[in-house]
């Protein structure tokens, strides 16, 4: 009888280690980051709004649609291989990897890393919605103006090699050296913008990248 | 629908921010609070400023002031406490209603103000953020300037400048590269007629 309850004890002590150590879903946190992916979702229509009701009449639909088509384009972009750009494996600090192209590994298991107490997954989608609306906010510079052809393949690399290594030197592993005591911090808000040229010319443009919101996170180191 | 679309970003710059925190909390609650502290304080900057250079106020300018606020307030929420925020708030009416008016002046393109209100707002919050950020209020963060730490001034910014630069070379290549392939600009008599009808063949209003 002695024995069973020692161990009894002793299993249920290693059990209750065990669940510790490994990451564990809080329900809350998690009903929290999805809400706001669905909340940062929207502001992509409302930016289509915001846009569409400032230009003249003839290029309303053509200024929403840049919006609309970003978030399609770039989540599928995202879910590919612009996640594993941005939040992979670091490449000497300047890149992610291609390990999680197609969100090979990116499961339900929280990736300590970054948000220890959500699901990758739903850390991924999350951040995939800020990389949606950052291209959808440039084309407020060329709204009236751009090719829609010339948008698309715009927006398509843009995003591939300015936004995912960006994001990665920023909220990556690489970014800030003390990157999990860092990490509750480092996701998110960030944005860039565009301004477009002078006048006549059919060429553009300087894009300006305003950086970081949210990392003043003291190692923030750019290498 | 400028202004309903404001109202969407507004209510989705919550999830931006607040979300931002990636749990639910503390942190997240004061991300919630700056965020809105800093877009109000931003839109009475605006009108007041606006009613007293142009004589009126106007619904446009408010609703352009809720999102420099919320632009300017994103780098720094969830780092700083609501009093810093409304200065920030009222940082970005002031410096955003100026660099909106200097367009002109510079003579340099942007049809609907994304550098003049994201660009000239994101990087007024990082910067800010170098001031008014407090381990008190986070402390995964750092303190700013006004908390006795000046070096994060000098990172906020140094960071900053380093990805404005890159992204504005990569930008330039990828419009030089884009215009030799497709060309980027519709033409004269396309812009004349507008993007609706010649780049998707449909209107969005008849009549």
């Amino acid at each position: 009888m002695a024995l069973f309850l020692f161990l009894f004890f002793a299993t249920g002590v290693a059990a209750a280690e065990a669940a510790s150590a490994a990451p564990r879903i809080d329900t809350g946190d998690t009903a929290w980051i999805l809400i706001s992916t669905a909340l940062v979702m929207l502001m992509t229509p409302g930016l289509a709004l915001f846009y569409g009701g400032m230009v003249r009449r003839k290029n309303v639909l053509g200024t929403i649609m840049h919006s609309f088509v970003a978030i399609a384009l770039v989540s599928v972009q995202w879910i590919l291989f612009g996640y594993s750009l941005a939040f992979g494996p670091d490449i000497n600090g300047i890149i992610g990897n291609l390990s999680w192209a197609g969100l090979t590994g990116v499961g339900l298991t929280p990736n300590a890393d970054y948000a220890p107490t959500v699901p990758h997954l739903a850390f991924m989608i999350y951040q995939a919605m800020f990389a949606v609306i950052t291209p959808a906010l440039i084309s407020g510079a060329f709204a009236e103006r751009i090719k829609f052809s010339a948008y698309i393949i715009f927006t398509l690399v843009w995003t591939t090699i300015v936004y995912d290594p960006v994001a990665h030197w920023v909220w990556g592993p690489a970014g800030g050296s003390g990157s999990s005591a860092c990490s509750i911090s480092r996701a998110a808000s960030w944005s860039t913008r565009h301004q477009g040229s002078p006048r006549s010319r059919p060429r553009s443009t300087s894009a300006n990248a305003r950086a970081s919101f949210r990392n003043p996170c003291p190692p923030m180191t750019f290498r | 629908m400028t202004v309903l679309g404001a109202g969407l970003l507004w209510f989705g710059w919550f999830g931006f921010n607040a979300g931002s925190a990636l749990s639910s909390g503390g942190l997240a609650t004061m991300a919630f609070v700056t965020t809105h502290t800093a877009a109000v304080s931003a839109t009475l900057t605006w009108m007041f400023v606006e009613w007293y250079h142009r004589g009126k106020p106007t619904m446009f300018g408010a609703a352009t002031g809720a999102i420099a606020g919320l632009a300017t307030i994103t780098p720094a929420a969830g780092f700083v406490g609501p009093m810093p925020a409304l200065m920030i708030g009222i940082a970005a009416g002031l410096l955003c209603y100026t660099a909106l008016n200097a367009k002109t002046k510079f003579r340099y393109d942007d049809s609907l103000d994304a550098f003049g209100v994201h660009g000239v707002g994101g990087t007024l919050g990082t910067v800010a953020a170098g001031l008014f950020a407090s381990l008190a209020i986070n402390s995964a963060g750092a303190n700013g300037m006004f908390f006795g730490n000046p070096r994060q001034l000098a990172v906020q910014a140094g960071a900053v400048a380093l990805i404005a630069l890159y992204s504005f070379v990569v930008s330039l290549i990828l419009f030089k590269i884009i215009e030799k392939v497709v060309g980027v600009r519709v033409d004269v008599e396309q812009e004349t007629e507008g993007i609706d009808i010649t780049q998707h063949g449909e209107t969005g209003y008849t009549t």
